[in-house]
């Protein structure tokens, strides 16, 4: 995979937090890039710094030091405003518990970083074409209560890409899933990175998921061991 | 012990916004008992504080409708003279006009006393403080006049009057004191020294009410009854409990009133202890898990309800004890009376445990609810139901109901009436809430059309029909409108922009049962916001348009034979003069019934002589009319035999009110009635060839000025002499009407001229009152209404803070979330505004049908009006509630919640 112009360009980034009189250190001078349609797992035990650093460089989060460049923006430097727009066009995430809205259908759900004001141009029938493209044509109207887990979890996958964004962020997507279900929806990230290109990191535990990976990143007490 | 009251104070702080938020509903629901309780405490030591001075002695004479003469007099004289009573004052009566520093003709009741009055105690003064009649009354001249009056005349002490009465000269007056309102009746009286009395009338006085001082008040009491048999004699008990019973039916509504907001923040109590507990369900199944029974479960969660509860009680008091000199003072204006403001101590503690009472009966359904999670469920999933929940809701909330009966009860000292507020309010609200269900579940099923043709054209129908509404019923189309525009809305919109109103729509339907159960809440204040907007805005102008419209005479002159050729010849060239009318009035005591005496006749049944139907008003006057003109009584339906025509005249038939036909009268036609007239002593005995009843529709202010017997005017003349009263009843334009009125007055001194056209004083006096007790309600239901609504919002943003976080997690900015919840708020502000309107206007179709016969619509403006206010109201509330929600931060309620 090119490497050339990095989709995400993560450099010496830190985060600490301020507990009771502590400050806990969380991630320690963190480097490393994505390139254009690359997938790469995160992996390393639990408090090593995988789900800050997924925040932070989907937006969500900010760093204490460091830059974070995303598809050309520093994600440091933008207000709240603009880190809003930027998650809206240029981060699609995957949560481990799918995080669907109940009130509203799988169509809905995939559709509402559509409704987001300011965008534009978007294409109304990409969401229903994504939901076919996980396999989901036939639940379009069903809310979340009426889907199992998998296919909850599919219908995140769809809304993370239909603002067709250039990175995808999951966080243990695979972790509320059966094995079998799991393996279905790791092909059908693939599948999806194949054929829309947009480059994927995922944090997860699970060796079968880090295998199908182009890279693995490799975390322990906030820092990167391999890559 | 203290590791329990560790974990309960530490619980607390941990969901201290829930507590908050708990904490407004009780601080609302107990101040409004507090200060409603406060405000009638205040009004009832203003009621009978004071009863013997009120009552005027310790026994009180009195008799309206057929007054004493001077020789009944003889028989207080009699007694003083035996030694049974130590002091007796008589007070006669006048009607009287009077034009005030507003330029108004003000008609009101004189009573001219005499040097010994009062003897039961100095009235309450409004001003100078502390005053004595006689301090006051000490030249010609001086008068006294009640508050009421002075409010309606525009006049204060110092101020100088000209008074006219019947017949009489005219009195030049000086206000010298002005007395405070301590009843219910709202009188406009002057009091003037008998001194004056020349000045005013030359007939023979008429005593009205007489008072006697004695140390056996019964046993006079019993006497005076038996030697008065047509009069109200009341003794200083008898008035203390009159005073007592119209203060606890008074004290009675304000606490409804105030039960009412306990009861709509019982609800905002329920949702705050159900969110907290809810919010530790994994704490909670975790202590199951652990070993600990559900009955040590109730003994925690009720231990953190009963400080939640006291601290409320407290914070509840403390704001009742602010608001209560407001709303005392507001109540005081209602009921036109003075009052000294105080505090009751037991009212104040009284609160603090009603806090924790009301806080407890709403917290059991929670607290049993939360004790019955499956831990085993929770443990592993994360959530989990109660065993049993249906039947278990259910039973709960009987035992809840029960229980708010019991702290009714308590409150009130009324179990009946608690088990009636309580039953009555529960199917209301169980109605409203069935209801809003019904429609929330409804708006929740909107979303983008399937088939736009279709969808067009249901549009294109529901705007024809709403706009036949508009036509036919405006206030009706409110409901249609909102339908209409929720429909155009999903039709019409881009998908994009209807996201906020699908989210809305769907979010209110989520939680349908606490959502119609706050729709109800927040209703009970908008429907009390529109019942005041309807009076203040709508009513007024109708009412007095109706009252206009429905009788002919707007003005009355009252003169004595003598000023009766001057009046007529005045009142004939008045500018706006369209028609004219007279009749005669003398006032008469009935005192045989065909040859046996009245006492006779009415001892005969075991009616008492003191009931309202032994009242001898039905034959307490006679009305003379031209028979031979052929002149007919108007505003009367005959029941049975003839009415009177011009072969009665100069005969002594008479037609009487057919009430007269019941016991213990029973008279039937043919009958024959001897009546003497009251001042005279005259007597002639009249023939009755007729019963009539008033009709309904057409019983104006002008029957105030008729007597019940109508006979030729040739009787009343002969009877009455110089006594007889001449009433004539002119229709003037309503442009000149005030001028016309001072123009008579001035005119002919001697007479009582009465503008009874102007009744936009009377109506606004009378809202005006309505309109300060419906405010007070209104702020206290929407006070309740608008906590439980904030406190739904809040515990709503609490509850979906992943949600929240999730949409902005895919780009949403805090403002399009708050968009989000305003949306909601709006939808569910102008939906409870909607069905007040809607209630409102039934009501008020209601009362148009079966009270008044000219229909009263419902003012557009105040539809208007009452949507907006309830939408800006809610999503106010909403924007304050959520302001800090929005603002969480994504990845960390996302991640931990």
């Amino acid at each position: 995979m090119s490497v050339d112009r990095p989709t995400l360009s993560v450099r010496n980034l830190e985060k600490k937090v301020a507990l009771g009189r502590e400050t806990i250190h969380i991630l320690r001078g963190v480097s490393f890039d994505l390139g254009h349609g690359e997938m790469v797992a995160l992996m390393g035990p639990s408090g090593s710094g995988k789900s800050t650093l997924l925040g932070i460089v989907s937006g969500l989060d900010s760093p204490t030091a460091g830059e974070v460049i995303l598809d050309g923006d520093d994600i440091g430097r933008l207000s709240e405003r603009h880190l809003s727009s930027l998650r809206a066009r240029k981060v699609g995430m995957v949560f481990q518990s799918y995080n669907l809205i109940p009130t509203l259908t799988a169509l809905e759900n995939v559709q509402l970083p559509l409704y987001v004001p300011g965008r534009n141009g978007h294409d109304p029938e990409r969401a229903a074409q994504l939901l076919s493209d996980v396999g989901l044509g036939h639940r379009l109207g069903h809310r979340p209560s009426q889907l199992s887990g998998g296919e909850q979890q599919r219908v995140a996958v769809a809304r993370a890409l239909v603002s067709d964004p250039p990175l995808l962020v999951a966080d243990e997507p695979t972790g509320n899933l059966d094995t079998e279900t799991g393996a279905a929806l790791v092909s059908l990230l693939l599948d999806l990175r194949k054929r829309h290109g947009t480059t994927i990191l995922v944090a997860t535990h699970n060796n079968d998921v880090a295998h199908l990976a182009d890279r693995v990143l490799r975390m322990r007490d906030g820092r990167l061991v391999t890559s | 012990m203290t590791f329990w009251l560790r974990y309960i104070l530490r619980s607390l702080s941990r969901g201290r916004r829930r507590v908050f938020f708990a904490l407004i509903c009780i601080s609302v629901g107990v101040g409004s008992v507090v200060a409603l309780q406060t405000a009638t405490l205040t009004v009832q030591n203003a009621l009978t504080s004071n009863v013997r001075a009120a009552n005027g002695g310790d026994v009180s004479v009195s008799s309206d409708a057929t007054p004493l003469s001077a020789r009944d007099l003889g028989v207080f004289r009699r007694l003083q003279s035996q030694g049974r009573i130590t002091q007796w004052t008589a007070v006669y009566s006048l009607h009287a006009t009077s034009v005030g520093d507003n330029h108004r003709l003000v008609p009101f009741d004189m009573q001219v006393v005499a040097p010994t009055y009062p003897i039961g105690g100095q009235p309450t003064f409004v001003s100078p403080a502390n005053a004595t009649v006689g301090g006051l009354l000490q030249r010609p001249g001086d008068v006294l006049v009640t508050s009421v009056l002075a409010d309606e005349m525009g006049i204060g002490l110092g101020s100088r009057i000209f008074v006219h009465t019947i017949g009489g000269r005219g009195l030049h007056a000086t206000v010298r004191g002005i007395l405070a309102e301590t009843s219910f009746e709202h009188a406009a009286v002057m009091t003037v020294h008998q001194r004056d009395a020349a000045a005013l009338t030359s007939a023979p006085p008429h005593y009205s009410s007489i008072y006697a001082n004695t140390s056996d008040s019964v046993g006079i009491g019993a006497l005076l009854s038996s030697r008065f048999p047509t009069a109200n004699v009341q003794t200083v008990q008898q008035a203390l409990d009159t005073a007592r019973q119209q203060v606890h039916d008074f004290q009675q509504f304000m606490l409804l009133v105030g039960l009412m907001a306990l009861l709509v923040a019982g609800i905002g109590i329920l949702n705050a202890m159900q969110s907290m507990l809810a919010f530790r369900r994994l704490e909670i199944a975790m202590l199951k898990a652990i070993g600990y029974r559900r009955r040590t479960l109730y003994g925690l969660f009720s231990g953190e309800a009963v400080l939640i509860g006291f601290l409320g009680g407290v914070a509840g008091t403390l704001l009742g004890a602010l608001t209560s000199k407001v709303i005392t003072d507001a109540l005081a204006k209602a009921l036109a009376i003075q009052v000294q403001f105080t505090l009751d101590p037991g009212t104040l503690i009284g609160g603090v445990a009603l806090g924790v009472g009301a806080t407890l009966v709403f917290a059991v359904l929670p607290i049993v609810r939360a004790a019955a999670f499956r831990p085993l469920e929770l443990l592993r999933e994360g959530q989990g139901m109660p065993t049993r929940a249906l039947p278990q809701t259910l039973g709960l909330l009987v035992l809840v109901l029960l229980l708010f009966g019991g702290l009714a009860a308590a409150i009130m000292g009324d179990l009946l009436l608690a088990v009636e507020f309580v039953g009555s309010a529960f199917i209301a609200f169980a109605i409203l809430a069935g209801a809003f269900a019904v429609i929330v579940g409804l708006v929740a099923r909107l979303g983008p059309p399937k088939s736009m043709p279709i969808a067009l054209g249901i549009l294109v129908v529901l705007t024809i029909v709403s706009i036949l509404t508009i036509v036919r019923a405006p206030a009706l189309a409110a409901l249609l409108i909102l339908v209409t525009i929720l429909w155009a809305a999903t039709v019409l919109l881009p998908a994009a922009g209807l996201l906020p109103l699908l989210v809305a729509a769907r979010s209110l339907s989520r939680r349908r049962a606490r959502t119609s159960i706050t729709l109800v809440a927040f209703l009970v204040g908008v429907l009390a916001m529109s019942i005041t907007l309807t009076v203040a805005l709508g009513l007024r102008g109708q009412i007095n348009a109706a009252l206009a419209a429905a009788g002919s005479t707007n003005l009355v002159a009252l003169t004595g034979p003598a000023d009766q050729p001057a009046i007529a010849a005045s009142s004939r060239h008045l500018p706006g003069i369209r028609s004219r009318s007279v009749a005669t009035i003398i006032q008469t005591v009935p005192v045989a019934i065909n040859g046996r005496s009245v006492s006779a006749v009415l001892g005969a049944v075991s009616t008492p002589a003191n009931s309202d139907d032994a009242e001898p008003r039905f034959l307490s006057g006679v009305n003379g009319l031209d028979l031979r003109s052929s002149q007919r009584p108007t505003a009367i339906a005959l029941s049975s035999g003839r009415l009177l025509g011009p072969q009665d005249a100069g005969t002594a038939h008479a037609i009487v009110p057919s009430a007269l036909e019941d016991a213990p009268w029973s008279l039937q036609l043919g009958d024959r009635v001897t009546l003497s007239e009251s001042g005279t002593s005259s007597r002639a005995t009249i023939q009755i060839v007729g019963f009539y009843e008033r009709s309904r529709s057409r019983r104006g202010f002008g029957s105030f000025f008729t007597a019940p017997i109508f006979a030729d005017r040739a009787l009343t003349v002969a009877l009455g002499g110089t006594d007889t009263q001449w009433v004539t009843s002119d229709t003037v334009a309503q442009s000149n009407l005030t001028s016309d009125a001072t123009r008579l007055q001035a005119a002919v001194p001697g007479a009582l001229v009465i503008n009874i056209g102007d009744l936009t004083a009377v109506v606004d006096t009378i809202l005006n009152e309505l309109l300060n007790l419906l405010a007070v309600i209104t702020a206290l239901a929407l006070g309740a209404g608008l906590a439980v609504v904030g406190n739904g919002v809040a515990l709503s943003m609490l509850e979906r803070r992943r949600e929240i976080a999730l949409f902005k997690a895919v780009g949403f900015g805090p403002r399009n979330v708050m968009q989000f919840v305003l949306v909601e708020n709006a939808l569910a502000g102008t939906l409870a505004g909607a069905v007040s309107v809607l209630m409102v206007v039934v009501t008020l179709g209601l009362i148009s049908h079966f009270a008044l016969t000219q229909a009263i619509g419902f003012d557009p403006v105040v539809a208007v009006l009452v949507l907006v206010a309830a939408t800006v109201l809610a999503v106010a509330t909403a924007y304050l509630a959520a302001r800090s929600a929005v603002r969480i931060r994504p990845l960390e309620a996302l991640r931990n919640e």
